[in-house]
This record gives structure tokens, C-alpha cells and sequence, in this order.
């Protein structure tokens, strides 16, 4: 067990130094890529607290990503808030909003549960295109480059320049992969996990099984917006397409082909989604189909996932 | 002497079937109680009642003198009362000592004190192994276990000797013994060699009421028993 702990350790923050790596040798076109998948891989993270490893299957997390981009795009546009603080108010508001739906939500489980976080999700989407004067609706908001500017000690960056958003990414995708691989090991983590396999039996066992979930839900939402404010500095766009209902389903496609419950799976289910999704519509209009077909095959061969699977027949310690 | 455990008119029904009548109930400390009767007589909606698993519709439930009817479950397992279920419900893919763990963890225990319950009840040889990879005597034991991790003032056991061997049993009653010396137990049971065994008195439900109460002896000779239940 403890010999699998510091493997798992390595293996992790091998990937992040491969990544660093990367960074040095990718072409323009892949490295652009990476950064983007990086940000996407701490949304699909989040979804996995709740969904992989807490089992709440949300169809609503679209909301949670779309709070933390606008909750930093709307202030640096309208009121001309420097980054830091908008990024602290992307985190605030898809924080407000988790605990909000999560008391809610929680209040049902499985088919209901996932009707209310998808009715929840298409309400905060309607309601982007109904402030359309604020929000430009579709089109979106397309944030100056003069306002990404980074304050860090000694100078200020620019987050349009492509290596600092590579750099950027790169640690906020570390921060949160180590925070995951934490939280999965604490007590916190081992118990959402059990409340997943048998909640009844949880709560037998003197454990406030609403208050964990809402916990959950409120870390998962978290992170979510961590991803989305992200998103809205690094590559200065904020348009209420991130909040429709396809934001909400490519998370659960990207967690469930890289392996639920697993620390790795998020981001090899986004990073291989997301090359899919570009390879097949170079060479085809229906590259959704291309996908479609991925997936069957990917539930009826490895209905755990890449990482998953991995897992299962190899490497037990992966977390 | 007050009660460990009392409950007052207290009632519970499913559509029209009145599974729980207004019972009047007590238990005092250090008691072994055996609850029996027919299938359907409201033995275990009786005591989710008691654990919060079921919500009470009209009653109460006292607890140490403390009325705990609007309680939820999970603080009345912090109060005292800790539940083990009819049908094993242990977390298959964790270790033995990671099942026990998670109920003394909560109990702000931790790893110690679940190797501590294992080797009173005589698995501890058997704490790294995955539990659903368990004999299912050994699965009833690990249940028990998680039970008494939550070092519980009440323990609540539904049918705890279902499918095990007569040996099992044997093993089991011997257990039981030991436990009682510490803690309040109230047993749902079947198998009346247990019942006779191991308890101080014994409660008999029929109808969601109860029927009669007493000592083992009282109740083996109570005729009214005898009919509804003994099938004499």
C-alpha cells in the first residue's frame, strides 16, 4: 500500500513534468491544443469529485464552468477589474451557485437528480441569452488583450501570449490534479466514495450523508469554475455557448472514457476526446458520429475506462 | 431506574397497514432483549424507528432520557445507537480493517481502535483480506464489527445468525455473551435456541403490537404466544 502511494505519487507528478517537457517541443498548432485540454481536464477533474467519485451523475456542470467564466469575464469587461480579482469572483460565484443547486438538487437522487441539475444548467444558460446586453449571448465576449494582463511580483504578463497561457495552464492543471489525489486519499474522500457504494449503510455509521454530498458538490463546483475563469483570461472569450447543454455532457464523456473515480482518467478522457473530435472533422462533417461510435465501443469494451481498465487488470494502487 | 431506551405510543404505517401500533417500550441498561415474532409483525419498521432509518409518525422515542423521535439517523448513531443490517451490507472492494475503519474513523477512533474490534471479535487474522472475498459467516462478523467500532451504547442486531452454521452460532452466542457485558443489545431473531440463550427478556410482536413480554421462561409458557407464534 505504501509502496503504491509513492508510485502514484511519481507517476503523477511525472505527467506534469512531461507536460512541462512538452512545452518545449510541441508545434504551434499542438501546443495551443495542450493548454486548452489542460484547462478542460481541471472541468472534467471536477466533475469527477462528484460524479466519478461521489456518484452523483450531474447533468448540469455547464453551469458551474459558464459561473466561473463569466464570473471573471463580466467583471473584467464591464468594470474593468484587473485578473486576479476577476479570477477570485469566477471561483466565489460558481462556489455560491454549487452550494445553492447542491441544496436543492441533493434533495433527489439518480433520474431525478439528473433532471434537476440539467433543468438548473439550461435555466443559468437562458438566463446568459436573456441579460444578452451584458453577456452578447452567443456571440460572446471577447476580452481585450490589454486587460489579461497577470500581475505577478516584479512585473505584469500577458496571458495572450501563447507560452505564458502554456505555463499557466500547466499549473493550475498541476495544483488541482495534486489537489484531487489528496482529497481521493483523505478520510473526506474514502468516505464519499463509500457513500457512493452504500449510502444507507453510511449513514448507519453516523455519517451526515446530505452534508458530504453538498460538500462534494460545492469542491466539484469549485473546481469547475476554476476551469471556466481560466478559460475566460487565458483565451479571452466568454460566450454563453459554454453554458448550453453540450458543456454539461462532454465533461461525463471525457471522465467516463478516461476512467471514473480515477485521478489520471479526466485528462487522458479529455486530451483523447478532444484529438478525436479534431482529427475526424478534418475529414468529415460528421465527426459527432465519428465520436458516437467511440464511445459505444469504449462501453462495451472498456466500460471503466482507459484508466479504468488499467486499473483493473494492472496497476491496483492507481488512485 | 430510567430506561436506556423507551418509546411512547409510538406508530407507523404503510398505506393502510398499520405496520407499528402504539408501542410502549423499554429497555434498561446492560439488558439483552430479544424481539421475535412472525414475518410481518413490524419487527424490523420497529426498530428503524428507533435507529431513524424509518421517520416516526406519531410517538416518541427517548433515548438516555433525551427525546430523539425527530432526530436523523446519523445522530442517533452519534448518541449512542448503532444499527447492523438484516441483509450484509459491507463495503465489498475495501479491505476488512478499511470497512471497520470507517465506522471508527468517523467515531474519531481511527485505525487502532478498528484493529482492536477485530481482534475482541477473533477476525483480526483476517483484516487485510477484501471483504467480499469473505466466507459469509465471516461477512455477518464484519458487520458486527462496523456495529461495534461506533462504540455504541445500544446495539441493534437484525437477524445476525440468518445462514450461519450451527457452529456459527455456537461462536456467535459465545460473542454476543462477551459484548453484553458492555453494551445494551436489542436482537431481532429467529432462531429460538439464540433467543433462549442469550436473553434477559424477550418481547413478542404480532400485528405491529405488542403481544406479550417476559422472561425466556414467561414467554415459552405464555399461551397466547403459543398460538400466534410457537405454532402450538
Amino acid at each position: 500500500m505504501k509502496g503504491g502511494e509513492h508510485r502514484a505519487i511519481w507517476l503523477h507528478a511525472a505527467l506534469v513534468a512531461g507536460l512541462a517537457g512538452l512545452h518545449f517541443v510541441l508545434p504551434d498548432y499542438h501546443h495551443g491544443i495542450f493548454a486548452r485540454v489542460m484547462v478542460l481536464a481541471v472541468f472534467a477533474m471536477g466533475y469527477n469529485i462528484a460524479f466519478g467519485y461521489t456518484g452523483l451523475l450531474s447533468l448540469g456542470h455547464a453551469m458551474f464552468f459558464a459561473a466561473g467564466l463569466y464570473g471573471a469575464a463580466l467583471p473584467i469587461y464591464h468594470l474593468g477589474w484587473s485578473v486576479w480579482p476577476s479570477l477570485g469572483m469566477g471561483l466565489l460565484a460558481g462556489l455560491v451557485l454549487a452550494v445553492i443547486v447542491g441544496c436543492l438538487a441533493l434533495r433527489t437522487v439518480g433520474v431525478a437528480f439528473m433532471i434537476v441539475t440539467l433543468m438548473f444548467s439550461q435555466v443559468f444558460y437562458l438566463t446568459t441569452l436573456y441579460f444578452t446586453t451584458y453577456t452578447r449571448g452567443e456571440e460572446g465576449l471577447v476580452l481585450p488583450q490589454a486587460a489579461r494582463m497577470l500581475a505577478l511580483p516584479g512585473q505584469n504578463v500577458s496571458l495572450a501570449n501563447a507560452d505564458m497561457r502554456y505555463w499557466v495552464a500547466l499549473i493550475l492543471f498541476g495544483v488541482t490534479l495534486a489537489f484531487s489525489f489528496a482529497l481521493v486519499r483523505s478520510r473526506f474522500g474514502r468516505s464519499l466514495v463509500a457513500i457512493r457504494e452504500n449510502e444507507e449503510r453510511m449513514r448507519m455509521l453516523g455519517y451526515d450523508v446530505f452534508a458530504s454530498k453538498l460538500a462534494a458538490m460545492a469542491i466539484s463546483g469549485v473546481v469547475s469554475a476554476a476551469a471556466g475563469s481560466a478559460y475566460a483570461v487565458l483565451f479571452g472569450y466568454a460566450g454563453s455557448g459554454f453554458a448550453s447543454i453540450q458543456y454539461s455532457i462532454l465533461p461525463l464523456l471525457w471522465v467516463l472514457l478516461g476512467g471514473a473515480a480515477t485521478v489520471l482518467g479526466p485528462f487522458i478522457g479529455t486530451l483523447i476526446m478532444f484529438y478525436l473530435i479534431d482529427v475526424a472533422s478534418s475529414y468529415t462533417t460528421a465527426h459527432m458520429l465519428v465520436v458516437g461510435v467511440a464511445l459505444i465501443l469504449l462501453i462495451l469494451y472498456f466500460p471503466k475506462g482507459i484508466v479504468g481498465t488499467i486499473r483493473a487488470k494492472w496497476l491496483r494502487w492507481l488512485p | 431506574m430510567t430506561p436506556l431506551l423507551e418509546t411512547r405510543n409510538l406508530s407507523r404505517s404503510f398505506g393502510g397497514l398499520k405496520a407499528v401500533d402504539s408501542v410502549d417500550f423499554s429497555l434498561q441498561e446492560g439488558e439483552v432483549r430479544a424481539l421475535i415474532g412472525p414475518n410481518g409483525a413490524g419487527k424490523t419498521t420497529f426498530v428503524s424507528l428507533i435507529c431513524g432509518r424509518v421517520p416516526v409518525e406519531s410517538g416518541s422515542v427517548i433515548f438516555d432520557g433525551r427525546d430523539i423521535t425527530r432526530l436523523p439517523a446519523h445522530k442517533r448513531v452519534w448518541a449512542g445507537i448503532a444499527y447492523t443490517f438484516q441483509i450484509t451490507s459491507i463495503f465489498a472492494n475495501l479491505s476488512v480493517l478499511e470497512n471497520v475503519e470507517l465506522a471508527s474513523n468517523r467515531a474519531g477512533k481511527g485505525e487502532e481502535s478498528a484493529r482492536a474490534v477485530l481482534e475482541r471479535i477473533g477476525i483480526a487474522n483476517l483484516a487485510g483480506q477484501k471483504a467480499g472475498d469473505l466466507a459469509y459467516g465471516h461477512q455477518r462478523l464484519v458487520e458486527i464489527a462496523m456495529g461495534l467500532a461506533l462504540k455504541p451504547r445500544l446495539l441493534i442486531l437484525d437477524e445476525p445468525t440468518q445462514g450461519l452454521s450451527v457452529d456459527e452460532v455456537e461462536a456467535f452466542i459465545a460473542l454476543m455473551r462477551e459484548i453484553a457485558r458492555e453494551t445494551t443489545v436489542l436482537l431481532i431473531e429467529h432462531n429460538m435456541h439464540v433467543v433462549m440463550e442469550l436473553s434477559h427478556r424477550i418481547t413478542v410482536m404480532e400485528r405491529g403490537r405488542i403481544l406479550a413480554e417476559g422472561t425466556p421462561e414467561e414467554i415459552r409458557n405464555d399461551q397466547a404466544v403459543q398460538r400466534a407464534y410457537l405454532g402450538a
